[in-house]
């Protein structure tokens, strides 16, 4: 009975294979090398929805492979994502930031959980600016503090105009639109203004998923912000860069930490990643990062399941899911959506992390 | 002396202002009717030109979503997941729903009526995420994973109001005489209720039963943390399942297009199924009152 | 509402000639409360079994009203009251240890206005027999015969089961005795 299972779900990922190709035009079952085949199994998951499509992109590829295996993803926010997973009814949440203590906490403790990171974002500042083509505006970590603190409220201010001669910048009003809803994108752009402008710290307390603005109009998720840009003569926001390069945006010129100006790229973030060693959930900042081609607003998106599956065969279809998804092969797909490939350092530090995921004490993982 | 006048045939200027008011009015009302039916119009045009793009897209019946960068996909697990958690629901609710109807029409006219029929007004008013909860708290929560079923169950609950009330509106509407014919035969009363009454009333029970269900397929916060959506085709309720109202909702918050003119594409068909839902209680209705 | 006029029957005399006449129903003193307005005042009558009864009066003196308490119709309306007696062969119908399913199933009742139930011709006719019990053969055949009775047979036997909603008076067998023989059916 069983083998004739095995040969029947065989022989519907070949014919899957065979059909649909591989989005990639590389061919996923000779990639690789190493990794397990897991049990049949089904996966539940939700959390941020930054990084969902890579997710799903992933995941689709993943049961082309591994037939046996259907992986949903829900999406919903990083804080519904910690919350299903702290009442156990998903198998995986995802955060565009760590747990804090408190959350791990709620979940038995931070020994009860692991944290991998499963791709990197960058953030790009998009505007509405008539005359002002596609990067061709500059800005410096002091403007950028500047316009959020409400301090630089003019396009054609002086401060502005040093960094952008040849650029004809209008004498506009400057509409500052944030995130209204709490999120991972939020956090990472405030720790940047945090790092970069003691003056915005001291303002604001600190880095946070939900801040209060000393300026600017709130909007919805990032689409409800690259929208209110879009409408919005004189607008200027963070934006995460698939939704900029995907509603095609204008966006800045970043000059990060070594004094280059760089526009955010998937490349800019695996860089500013490698510029700091042994990140890891407890040290996951990595905005203004060193490096010529680093982009300065960057970050890791992160997701966490307990180390102890009460379900083995769930537990192990799940860890080799998530190994498989930091292994170059499933990496891939997110460099195809925007999103920027983990350094082989993080690589090798989830992997770490996921053979220490068990069942009934004994290890699922079995990679050599 | 208003009167007289007619009756003398001598004023042709009473007519006429007749005419003249006749005419305001029928305007009047022409304009109100507008006023109400273009936004609808317009809403309906307008998801019709941006939806049917992609419907018309080969694999939007016949496929589930595939990710970004993989060309095609449709909503295959959406349409099933919509009729799945609305059918399992409307098994849930329309028997409950109509016997509690039944209840508060035939032996409701006291305290125990006046209070189901307090308690139904008040989750009628209750924001339809209420009911979200209700089915996460209930089932999620106990079953530890999400199902199409903890989502049935939450519209249920969603729906029974408005079949008990539509129940009850139903029966009471059916003449009294009927009753004591039945009665007069010597019938006992649950056998007069069950087959003269309810036969009596049976197009406006299906009628709000039908509205019910129409309500509840348009529904996306009772979803959200219940049926949580699904990519893959599923059928069995006890897996997260699509439905399209959350294909809609997902697919407008992502930047990309294709996915966007999905959203667009679901919406009509959501709306499409409504208004056959809709049409079809009419003709039955008439059809048995023929 | 302002119909003061009070019941004017009087217990009607023995016909002379008839002496062994079988007296079915005898309604004695019958006083009736719609809330607190008085609908009968000392209503009295005996019915013969066999012989038609015929009960007038001017609109609104009562008659309706009369003719329901002898099946206790006046039970569903709520805050009536009806006093005095009302015997049916000797039992009191108003009496609080009448069985009313089976007392209405002994006397029947066709009412002012027709309401056929939203059912077939065929299960219209055949209701009454249908809640006693009877079984096929015996109400086909009964349906038939009520059909023919009233002259209806003819008109409707090819559409015996469809709607009756147009049909304002098809026959209903209003009681187990009114379908055989009308012994004590009551025509309001
Ligand atoms: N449900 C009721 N509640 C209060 N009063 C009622 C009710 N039904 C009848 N009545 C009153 O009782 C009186 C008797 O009414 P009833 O219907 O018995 O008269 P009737 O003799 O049958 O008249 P008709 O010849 O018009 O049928 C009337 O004054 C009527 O207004
Ligand atoms: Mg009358």
């Amino acid at each position: 009975m069983k083998s004739v299972l095995v040969a029947l779900s065989a022989g519907a990922a070949l014919l899957l294979t065979a059909c649909g190709g591989s989005p990639t035009g590389t061919n996923p079952s000779t990639g690789g090398a190493g990794v397990p085949a897991p049990p049949r199994a089904s996966l539940t998951g939700a959390g941020a929805t930054f990084p969902k499509p890579f997710y799903d992109a992933a995941n689709f590829a993943y049961n082309k492979k591994f037939s046996q295996v259907t992986i949903n993803y829900g999406g919903g926010g990083s804080g519904a994502g910690i919350q299903q997973l702290t009442k156990k009814v998903v198998d995986f949440g995802a955060s565009d930031v760590p747990l804090s203590s408190k959350e791990a906490d709620a979940m038995g403790g931070s020994d009860k959980v692991i944290q991998i990171a499963s791709t990197l974002g960058t953030e790009s500042l998009a505007y509405n600016l008539d005359g002002v083509a596609d990067g061709q505006l500059k800005l410096t970590p002091d403007t950028i503090a500047g316009i959020f603190l409400g301090k630089i409220k003019k396009w054609n201010d002086p401060a502005m105009a040093a960094d952008n001669s040849g650029v004809s910048l209008p004498n506009q009003d400057i509409h500052v639109i944030h995130r209204s809803d709490g999120s991972g994108t939020t956090y990472i752009f405030t720790d940047y203004l945090c790092s970069v402008s003691a003056d915005w710290k001291a303002k604001t307390g600190g880095p946070g998923k939900s801040i209060t603005w000393p300026t600017g109009d709130g909007a919805q998720g990032n689409a409800g912000v690259a929208t209110r840009i879009t409408q919005t003569p004189g607008a200027i926001g963070y934006v995460e860069l698939a939704y900029v390069l995907q509603t095609k945006m204008k966006q800045a010129a970043l000059k990060n930490r070594d004094g280059n100006f760089v526009s955010p790229s998937a490349a800019g973030a695996t860089a500013a990643a490698k510029a700091f060693v042994g990140s890891s959930p407890s040290q996951f900042s990595i905005v203004n990062a060193s490096g010529k081609d680093s982009a300065p607003i960057s970050g890791y998106s992160w997701i966490i399941l307990y180390k102890d599956q009460a379900d083995k065969t769930k537990g192990t279809a799940l860890v080799d899911y998530l190994y498989w998804l930091t292994t170059a092969e499933g990496q891939q797909y997110a460099v195809n959506l925007h999103y920027a490939a983990l350094p082989s350092s993080m690589a090798s530090y989830d992997l770490l992390v996921l053979k220490g995921v068990t069942s009934g004490g004994s290890a699922l993982l079995s990679v050599s | 002396m208003a009167f007289h006048r007619v009756g003398a045939g001598g004023g042709m200027s009473l007519p006429l202002i007749r005419t003249l008011v006749d005419r305001l009015v029928g305007g009047l009302i022409v304009l109100c009717v507008s006023v109400a039916a273009i936004p609808v119009l317009v809403l309906l045009l307008f998801v019709l030109i941006n939806g049917l793009p992609g419907m018309l897209t080969p694999g939007f019946f016949t496929d589930p979503p595939y990710p970004q960068g993989v060309p095609g996909g449709g909503v295959l697990n959406a349409i099933i997941g919509t009729l799945e958690i609305v059918g399992i629901g409307s098994l849930l609710a329309v028997p409950v729903g109509a016997l509690i109807g039944i209840f508060l029409s035939e032996y409701g006219r006291n305290q125990v009526g006046n209070t189901v029929r307090f308690i139904s007004d008040v989750f009628t008013g209750l924001p339809s995420i209420a009911f979200g909860i209700f089915g996460y708290t209930v089932v999620v929560l106990t079953t530890h994973h999400f199902s199409a079923l903890s989502a049935s169950i939450a519209l249920a609950v969603l729906m029974l109001p408005v079949i008990l009330r539509a129940t009850e509106t139903a029966l009471v509407l059916v003449p009294n005489s009927l009753r004591e014919a039945g009665l007069a035969l010597g019938a006992p009363r649950w056998r007069v209720t069950l087959e003269i009454i309810v036969p009596a009333a049976l197009g406006g029970i299906v009628t709000g039963a039908l509205l019910a269900m129409a309500r509840a397929a348009g529904e996306t916060a009772p979803l959200l943390f219940t049926a949580f959506g699904n990519d893959i085709v599923q059928t069995n309720p006890w897996q997260p399942m699509g439905a399209l109202s959350l294909t809609i909702f997902r697919n407008a918050l992502v930047p990309y297009p294709n996915l966007q003119q999905q959203a667009w594409a679901a919406g009509l068909l959501l709306v499409a199924l409504v208004a056959a839902t809709n049409i079809l209680a009419r003709i039955y209705v008439r059809r048995i009152q023929r | 509402m302002i119909a003061t006029a009070s019941m004017q029957t009087k217990v009607a005399p023995p016909p002379l000639r008839d002496v062994d006449a079988e007296i079915k129903l005898d309604a004695r003193h019958v006083d009736f409360f719609y809330g607190d307005f008085q609908a009968l005042h000392d209503a009295s009558l005996a019915v013969q079994a066999r012989k038609i009864t015929a009960l007038i009066g001017p609109s609104g003196c009562g008659k309706t009203t009369f003719l329901r308490v002898f099946n206790r119709m006046h039970d569903l309306v709520p805050g009536t009251r009806a006093s005095g007696e009302v015997l049916l062969d000797g039992h009191n119908v108003l009496s609080p240890d009448t069985d009313v399913i089976n007392l209405r199933r002994q006397v029947g009742m066709l009412f002012q206005r027709a309401n056929p139930f939203p059912k077939s011709i065929y299960d219209n006719v055949a209701y009454g027999p249908h809640i006693l019990g009877w079984s096929k053969i015996q109400i086909d055949q009964v349906v038939e015969e009520s059909l023919k009775d009233t002259g209806l047979w003819d008109e409707v036997k090819d559409r015996l089961r469809r709607s009756a909603r147009r049909w304002i008076r098809s026959p209903r067998c209003a009681s187990r005795n009114s379908c055989k023989n009308s012994r004590s059916g009551i025509r309001s």
